[in-house]
């Protein structure tokens, strides 16, 4: 059996537009934020950020799939290919000051493609009468690139900054730009000293970095020192950025298996996501001397980078370092479950069956990422929950 | 299948009649809730939009004490406009230590300060909130808008003159947007709010935009004393003109010290404002009957709450052995404290009425790096006190952090100070120590202690005496040469306990690299 599929479709999308959010809206302020002209307490009107231009993100695909099935359909699967293009993507970005009566807003900032592949296959590996093996698996890999920013036409300009972080004000730390993944992280490249240590703005040097001829509590690292000054330049800013890498994965591997022998069941499913990176935000906010001391004598949560000695010592310094990126790569088993079914039972005369089945959620992850989860929307990571591991045991009666 | 096929047609048919009926009505406007049409087409409404301009000064945003606030991506009370504006006038002086580690906190005390940081970042970013707001304001309150809305002759005048008031508050953020930055955006009420990149304006350029402003206005302000108490009035303007003329020179490369005499001598020959008769009476609850107070930001334990403001001063300068109680709030910060160069001002110590310093069990000297962080190293300095005149609690009754303190952003003093100083410079010795006198007597409730002879240094140390923690310290030490450099150290200048030279490129603060690398018309200040 054979079959050749195509799609077509466009589909819009409004997640975290506000209502009205294209006009100037004057929100009033409570009775506590007041403003007192000599004997008159007046409540204060504040208009709110807006785009005038505020529209859906709208994105148009095209898919062409095979679908086959061979030996009764005992084995079947399709492969797709898809190319699907987002215009007026949506994304909360920094503004330029003066220009709104916000420092972010949400905005359409450009248009992104994405292309790619997809296989799965369902197989019965084999059938007989006291047992059955099937399994299911499958694969895409995705292609994600910025195609157009529209309110920046200079291609040398830094991009649209997205990805707003813990730790200061309005840092950013990913970027959407043209002919690069959406997302993609833009930081400095860090330096270390012989030890293999962070290079620290602002701490003790082990140089003479004021050429006195003397190495003094007055010698200091500058950023010039922490970070690769790329083009050279002299001085280090945002031009010395460069994007490191994507945050989304861009392979996705899914397999799941059931196995059944006589009364007995059997099941397990797999997943992995490959090519995403994490910006480790806790490692980079709270692994300060700042966290160990609190700021009024008592001790807050700190990273586990205090375990490994290396704890920064100024808090705001290293943040846009890229120090703080890990691979994101994963293989979680998100399931596996034993079940035994007893049939009817003797003792209620036949009439209750009893089907019984111990099942574990998330039952492993394997991957290198040193936080709590490497399965993180948006790559930023600020999560201090980890995911739990559930087991269970469910008994189901039939009358 | 024909009856399904007819009342699918017929769906079909309405709904492109109701396309076609509807599409000139597709730009709505809502229906409940307020926009900017809504609002500025009742005249009574205009006072509202103009206190959320005054306010953008005191709160942080329209929940008090926090909630809704103005600047995304702050702490929502490090974002209050006068308590970054301290924060970044009087930390890196011999005014102010604060030991709180918060990211920014001690750089500013060391004066080791990077285009990232975030204390920078929030003020920058917190006077173009209030400069975008204004142009807001005054675009929609301009002649002709009024005119098209056909309100009432009496209503036009009133709200041209809170227009006026909205272009001296643009003013007075441009004025510290220029003495803290230098060289920025530039945007004014033509400017409507879009995706463009703002063209940058030099130092010298905005001086000049900051003072025709002023004087475009100064005349058409309400009469101080006539105008209800927290409005900016024509001697605010005169006052925000002399301050712009006293630090000329460093702004343009050309003195105007006759200007700032001129100004300042409009607004003493006005007569509205007297000294206080007791200098702490102008820094407790009910300083709002101060007849000093030239131009206040106003806040209230009730219904003015925020974290930032006079809040931050009381209960940030609470620590040690102090009870709060006895300043009127319920809890100690404990973070500021003043380094002993300062204290070492006072000569006369306790006979000054301006010696505020709590000494029990605190340090007057710092000997480790550590000590910064320590509240019982260096003194304490309870100058602002929720508590009235009389001694009773504010409106709070000492049962929250929220204070009734009005901060003086000008006051009468300060114009003495300013005109001694500018009397000075112009060879006018005379009328220089009339004035700095006039201050003394006042501070030791005597003539006794009246000086005979003047030196820019003696006015410099009365401003400090006089002017302490009121936000103006780093504008003085940079007129007199000594806020950078190896001149004049003091403790944690340059980041040592004995202070070390800092480099003069740090009289200007940096561009935030967050604005830079959405601006590209903008240009980083040299040193960065």
């Amino acid at each position: 059996m054979l079959k050749l599929r195509a799609g077509y479709g466009v589909t819009g999308q409004q997640d975290g537009i506000g209502d009205y959010a294209y006009i100037s809206n004057y929100f009033i302020g409570s009775q506590t934020a007041q403003y007192i002209f000599g004997p008159d307490t007046l409540l204060v009107f504040r208009p709110s950020g807006f785009d005038a231009n505020l529209r859906w993100e709208t994105t148009t695909s095209y898919n062409i799939g095979l679908d086959f099935g061979i030996l009764k359909d005992r084995f079947s699967g399709s492969v797709d290919v898809y190319r699907k293009i987002t215009t007026d993507l949506l994304a909360v970005v920094p503004v330029a000051a003066g220009t709104n009566f916000t420092n972010e807003i949400l905005t359409n900032v450009g248009s992104m493609k994405n292309q790619g592949i997809e296989f799965s296959i369902n197989a019965g590996l084999f059938a007989n009468k006291n047992s059955r093996l099937d399994l299911m698996a499958n694969a895409s890999h995705n292609l994600n690139r910025v195609v157009k920013l529209s309110q920046i036409e200079d291609p040398d300009a830094v991009g649209v900054q997205v990805g707003g972080i813990s730790g200061g004000i309005g840092n950013t730390v990913q970027v959407h730009r043209v002919g690069y993944p959406t997302f993609s992280f833009l930081l400095f490249e860090q330096l270390y000293d012989q030890n293999g240590q962070v290079i620290q703005v602002g701490q003790q040097a082990n140089i003479d970095i004021n050429n006195d001829g003397q190495i003094t509590a007055a010698d200091k690292w500058k950023d010039i020192h922490a970070y690769v000054d790329r083009n050279g330049d002299g001085v280090i800013n945002i031009k010395d950025r460069y994007i490191y890498n994507q945050s989304v994965p861009n392979w996705f591997l899914g397999l799941s298996l059931n196995y059944q022998y006589k009364n007995w069941s059997f099941g397990a499913s797999m997943r992995s996501e490959l090519g995403g990176h994490i910006y480790n935000n806790i490692h980079s906010n709270a692994g300060t001397f700042q966290s160990v001391n609190g700021t009024q004598g008592y001790l807050n949560n700190i990273s586990s980078l205090y375990y490994e000695d290396e704890i920064q010592k100024i808090a705001t310094n290293q943040l846009l370092s890229d120090h703080y990126m890990e691979k994101a790569d994963f293989l979680r088993m998100d399931f596996f479950s034993v079940g035994y079914n007893f049939g009817k039972l003797k003792y209620f005369g036949e009439k209750v069956g009893l089907n019984a089945t111990f099942v574990i959620n998330n039952v492993f992850v394997l991957t290198n990422y040193s936080g709590l989860d490497p399965e993180i929307g948006g790559g930023i990571d600020n999560n201090i929950y980890p995911r739990p591991r559930v087991y269970s045991l469910n008994l189901s009666f039939d009358f | 299948m024909k009856k399904t096929i007819f009342p699918s047609l017929l769906v079909v048919a309405v709904a492109l009649a109701s396309i076609t009926s509807c599409k000139k009505q597709l730009n709505q406007t809502p229906m409940y809730g307020l926009n900017a049409e809504k609002v500025y087409s009742d005249p009574n409404n205009y006072i509202n939009v103009l206190a959320k301009l005054y306010s953008g000064l005191s709160m942080t945003g329209i929940q008090g004490p926090a909630g809704a606030g103005d600047i995304a991506g702050i702490d929502e009370g490090f974002s209050a406009y006068v308590r970054v504006l301290w924060n970044l006038q009087e930390l890196p002086t011999d005014e102010a230590l604060c030991g709180w580690s918060d990211p920014g906190i001690p750089a500013l005390n060391k004066s080791d300060w990077s285009a990232d940081d975030g204390w920078i970042k929030g003020m920058y970013y917190r006077i173009y909130y209030q400069i975008t707001l204004c142009n807001e304001f005054i675009w929609q309150s301009r002649d002709e808008k009024l005119a098209e809305r056909g309100f009432s002759q009496a209503d036009v005048e009133r709200i041209r003159t809170y227009r006026n008031e909205a272009r001296f508050l643009r003013a007075l953020s441009y004025y510290h947007a220029m003495d803290l930055f230098g060289n920025i955006p530039f945007v004014d009420e033509n400017d409507r709010v879009g995706a463009f990149q703002p063209d940058r304006i030099d130092r010298a350029s905005l001086f000049a935009y900051i003072e025709e402003e002023l004087k475009g206005i100064e005349d058409v302000l309400l009469e101080p004393g006539a105008a209800p108490y927290g409005r900016a009035t024509k001697s605010a303007a005169h006052a925000l003109l002399a301050k712009l003329y006293l630090n000329a020179e460093v702004y343009t490369n050309t003195a105007r010290y006759a200007d700032c005499k001129t100004y300042c001598e409009k607004i003493i020959s006005a007569g509205a404002f007297q000294l206080d008769d007791v200098y702490q009476d102008m820094f407790l609850a009910d300083n709002h009957t101060s007849p000093e107070i030239i131009f206040p930001v106003v806040y209230d334990g009730l219904y003015a709450q925020t974290w930032g403001g006079t809040t931050y001063l009381v209960c940030g300068a609470l620590g040690g052995a102090m009870n709060a109680a006895n300043y009127g709030v319920n809890g100690k910060w404990g973070g500021l404290r003043v380094t002993p160069q300062f204290v070492n001002k006072f000569p006369d110590s306790t006979l000054d009425s301006r010696y505020l310093f709590y000494r029990t069990g605190q340090q007057l000297n710092f000997s480790a790096p550590t000590q910064l962080a320590q509240f019982n190293y260096g003194y304490a300095f309870p100058k602002f006190k929720n508590k009235t005149k009389a001694g009773l609690n504010g409106s709070n009754n000492a049962n929250s952090a929220h204070v009734d303190i009005d901060f003086p952003m000008f006051r009468l003093a300060d114009v003495y100070l300013m005109l001694a100083e500018s009397s000075f410079r112009l060879g006018d010795q005379a009328t220089a120590l009339q004035y700095v006198n006039l201050i003394r007597t006042r501070a030791y409730n005597t003539s006794a202690f009246n000086v005979a002879s003047l030196s820019l240094d003696v006015i410099l140390d009365e401003r400090a005496r006089e002017l302490s923690w009121e936000a103006t310290r780093r504008t003085d030490l940079i007129r007199f040469g000594k806020f950078t450099g190896g001149d004049y150290v003091w403790s944690f200048k340059g980041g040592e306990v004995d202070g070390i030279a800092t480099e003069a490129f740090k009289n200007l603060y940096p561009i935030p690299n967050a604005d830079l690398g959405l601006n590209p018309n903008l240009i980083q200040n040299p040193g960065y």
